[in-house]
């Protein structure tokens, strides 16, 4: 069979370098106006590159969002705390409340005001994280107290040890010119996790408890980091994709880029692109014809698809209300742009009975915008402070058809993947 | 030879005077290469003038070590672009099978020397291929009359080996038939 092979090839051969075809000359003029033309559109395209250079622009943008939002409200507000204006303010600008002593109206349970002075309440020594208190800013006087150490959130904790260290018996508004570090963050209440109360607090006065009332003339928000809105993330997943709910033989996978915008800590906005490989399974009858070469003596009697396609979603991500879990449910559409459909088509034919399956390809077929509309229900999990872990099953439900056959493409699967937020 | 170097050397030029002798020149070689890819004859031409556009655009690429051999270098160079641009062609058409006789005009007029009848049998057996499905012809032409491998069909096609390998087997077996049918009417014509 090798040398039959060799033989009628070699056949071939000659027959394509000596078959008699009538060549003429030619058409030189279509070729010199298409060269012409060619000239024309490559120096247009040069000057389109021209304005490349406007994308440098890009980054400033990134630049002027990460400073422009310094001391609005689009960094977190830590905390929030209403000082008594007055004229005593030092060269940092901090105010400095007055000596003189003043009821501290809003106090914890735990304390109780005698003689002018708070106290605390000892049978009652549960710390009521209602109480107000400032928090410095953490490059100006991070610390008031040796002791103090910084929380999570940046915030100011002082431990009770501090307090002991004031509470002596020389008088507070001493104590308060020798530190100079605690006259310039006068403004600092610590309260979380204290234990033993404000026991240092004399006769005298009161200043770091009671010098702070509700004044409505100013107001002091202090921010400490800036809230990052824009994450990204990688996904991979399975999908099991169905054709009018028929039978699924296997199952397809998918892997891609998320990219999403935090509009405030409930709604973010995602996008993203996706590389989807389907598996799918349909009856001929379902499948559209108008691409195919289909015999007058034959019919498709099945369809075996297996697409790759990049899919483009846009959806809206809520964050579920809850003090501890990150539950989310997302809605939104896809599109597809199919870069490559593989079928393989049972052909039956009726003079002989038989069924042939013949195999055709497609590469970048066919694009079908917003073609889905897709529902994800999941779970997202710090993994530290670095990302966020995150499963999420979907279900994708077609509105339009797609691909060579106009098929209506449902389908469900289960996505796992990682985030970072950037800035 | 030193002719061809300074047509090609003014080629690379944009010289249009030998861009056209390159053209008239080498026209029915391309058009014959191409013609076994594209089924119409007019598709062919149109599909060989966007070939020439390649080729003199792209001339600053050709290279060349062996002077002696410039021509069969230029020749194999050039067919290559041909056969690019015809999958090309075809590939926007999704390798649909066309449909429609070819036209007895496009052949030139039989003569009464000995080679005739050679030349009868092969343009019977280049019509043949062109009624082969165009997956199956192109994939005919590229593997056994311009020298694919079947990874590099797989890679320009963009199919997998096996299928390539296939279409071939499919085209052998069909062009066998009318080869074993052709020698058997030779044999009862004698």
């Amino acid at each position: 069979m090798q040398y039959v092979n060799d033989d009628m090839d070699e056949f071939f051969r000659k027959a394509a370098e000596d078959y008699p075809l009538d060549t003429g000359t030619g058409d030189w003029t279509k070729v010199l106006n298409a060269l012409q033309n060619n000239e024309d559109t490559q120096d247009s395209k040069e000057h389109r590159g021209k304005y490349l250079w406007l994308l440098l622009l890009l980054p400033l943008g990134w630049i002027c969002n990460q400073y422009g939002w310094q001391g609005n409200s689009g960094k977190e507000k830590v905390a929030e705390q209403k000082i008594t204006a007055n004229k005593n303010q030092n060269r940092n600008g901090f105010t400095k409340p007055s000596l003189e002593t003043t009821q501290y109206d809003e106090v914890s349970p735990q304390f109780k005001i005698q003689n002018g002075s708070v106290t605390a309440d000892k049978s009652n020594s549960s710390v009521k994280k209602s109480n107000p208190f400032l928090t410095a800013s953490k490059t100006n006087n991070a610390s008031l107290f040796e002791n103090d150490k910084l929380n999570e959130s940046n915030s100011i904790v002082t431990d009770a040890s501090s307090f002991n260290e004031i509470a002596s018996s020389e008088p507070i508004e001493n104590k308060i010119q020798n530190n100079s570090r605690a006259v310039e963050s006068i403004d600092l209440l610590p309260v979380e996790n204290y234990q033993h109360g404000f026991g240092f607090l004399n006769s005298k006065s009161s200043v770091l408890s009671n010098e702070i009332k509700e004044d409505n003339s100013s107001k002091t928000v202090v921010s400490l980091k800036p809230h990052k809105r824009f994450y990204i993330g990688i996904e991979t997943g399975i999908d099991a994709t169905t054709v009018k709910f028929q039978k699924v033989k296997n199952a397809g996978s998918g892997y891609g880029l998320l990219l999403g915008y935090e509009l405030n800590k409930k709604w973010s906005i995602e996008t993203g692109i996706f590389r989807d490989k389907k598996l799918y399974y349909t009856e001929g009858q379902y499948f559209s014809k108008e691409k195919l070469y289909v015999p007058v003596n034959s019919d498709i009697t099945d369809v075996n698809g297996d697409c790759n396609m990049y899919e483009i979603p846009i959806a809206l991500k809520y964050n579920l209300p809850s003090k501890k879990s990150q539950w989310f449910v997302t809605a939104g559409v896809s599109s597809y742009f199919m870069k490559k459909e593989d079928y393989n088509y049972d052909y039956y034919y009726y003079n002989t009975g038989n069924t042939v399956t013949h195999y055709k390809s497609y590469t970048g077929s066919t694009s079908s915008f917003f073609s889905v509309a897709q529902f994800t229900g999941g779970y997202s999990h710090h993994i530290g402070k670095i990302a966020d872990l995150r499963i999420e099953p979907y279900v994708k439900i077609p509105v339009k058809q797609v691909g060579v056959g106009k098929l209506p493409l449902l389908s469900a699967g289960l996505n796992i993947g990682i985030t970072k937020k950037l800035f | 030879m030193e002719l061809l170097q300074n047509i090609i050397a003014g080629c690379i030029q944009n010289n249009q005077r030998d861009q056209k002798f390159l053209y008239e020149k080498y026209y029915g070689y391309c058009l014959k290469t191409v013609f076994r890819y594209i089924y119409r004859y007019d598709k062919a031409v149109d599909v060989v003038n966007d070939g020439f556009v390649k080729v003199f655009r792209n001339f600053s690429k050709f290279q060349y070590k062996d002077i002696q051999n410039l021509e069969m270098i230029l020749m194999g160079w050039m067919r290559m672009i041909m056969i690019n641009t015809a999958i090309d062609q075809l590939r926007k058409n999704n390798f649909l099978p066309e449909i429609g006789d070819i036209s007895e005009t496009i052949w030139m007029h039989e003569d009464k020397s000995q080679g005739s009848d050679h030349a009868l049998l092969y343009k019977e057996l280049i019509k043949e291929i062109k009624k082969l499905p165009p997956s199956y012809r192109t994939v005919f032409n590229m593997y056994v009359i311009d020298g694919f491998t079947h990874q590099e069909i797989a890679n320009r096609l963009g199919i997998s080996v096996g299928t390539s390998k296939s279409n071939l087997s499919k085209a052998r077996v069909l062009l066998q038939k009318i080869v074993k049918n052709n020698d058997e009417e030779a044999v009862c014509n004698m």
